[in-house]
């Protein structure tokens, strides 16, 4: 079984840490830090950022936020200035970066070595069946669903409005790009993992 | 409406939650965070933050 923490509600963790923290008292920022970098990360990268670029956003936006903790008038809206900040300056640099750079594929299992390798990097059977599924969603939609997976409930519709996502998108209902993922992952046979049929 | 329109708009339940970690454990063994990463940045940021405290406190005692 995965060792993965269950993840917290964001907004509510980011708006009391920050609002402690333009009060003098630090105290919750660690914890505000190591939940929130995980989404920032995946904003940045899945903008095709290198990792290294991505490491340079990330960390850059968070000294940005110190720089700015005395302009931001809504403690709750700071999540979505993190990731608004990352996603633009993500954006900016993906437009210079070559496709080089951008997050390697997994590769195709077309042969039985392939397939090896493919199960090596993600760990598990099942994870490659997931990625072939996460492949035939439209980029927008693999963009939504790779951020909103490091997220709770609560935090889903924030961040899609923060990706630039209609409303709708998902939270309180699937929104299409979970529907169409599951509805995809519910005709494979393969797909067999946590009963989500 | 078509199934995939009716499926959108239902209600997120245990399943989707359960689809969503997956992807949250595929993401986590595909693309990491680099090692050190979040400690690197508390430790930018505690400097950041004590050298603008610092800052302030100098403005205002020369205002005073």
């Amino acid at each position: 079984m995965s060792t993965v923490e269950r993840p917290v509600d964001l907004v509510d963790l980011a708006a009391t840490a920050f609002a402690s923290y333009r009060n003098g008292d630090s105290l919750r920022m660690p914890e505000f830090v190591e939940r929130v970098t995980p989404v920032l990360w995946h904003v940045a990268r899945g903008q095709s950022l290198s990792r290294t670029a991505a490491e340079d956003v990330v960390q850059q936006t968070w000294l940005r936020l110190i720089e700015n903790a005395q302009r931001i008038s809504d403690p709750r809206g700071v999540l979505k200035w993190l990731m608004t900040t990352t996603r633009r300056e993500s954006w900016r640099l993906a437009q210079r970066a070559s496709r080089e750079n951008a997050v390697p594929d997994i590769p195709e299992p077309a042969t039985p070595e392939a397939q090896s390798v493919v199960n090596q990097v993600l760990g598990a059977e099942e994870h490659a069946v997931l990625w072939r599924h996460v492949r035939g969603l439209s980029e927008r939609c693999q963009y939504l669903l790779r951020v909103i997976a490091f997220a709770d409930k609560p935090d889903y519709a924030a961040i899609a409005a923060a990706l630039g996502m209609p409303l709708g998108s998902i939270g309180p209902t699937r929104g299409r790009c979970l529907a169409s993922l599951r509805s995809s992952l519910m005709a494979d046979p393969a797909f067999e993992y946590g009963g989500a049929r | 409406m078509n199934d995939l329109e009716d499926l959108a708009q239902g209600p997120m339940d245990q399943n989707d939650i359960e689809i969503l970690g997956s992807l949250r454990e595929m993401w986590d063994a595909v693309d990491p965070l680099p090692e050190g990463l979040t400690d690197r940045i508390q430790f930018a940021m505690s400097v950041a933050s004590s050298s603008r405290r610092k800052w302030r406190g100098l403005s205002r005692n020369r205002r005073h």
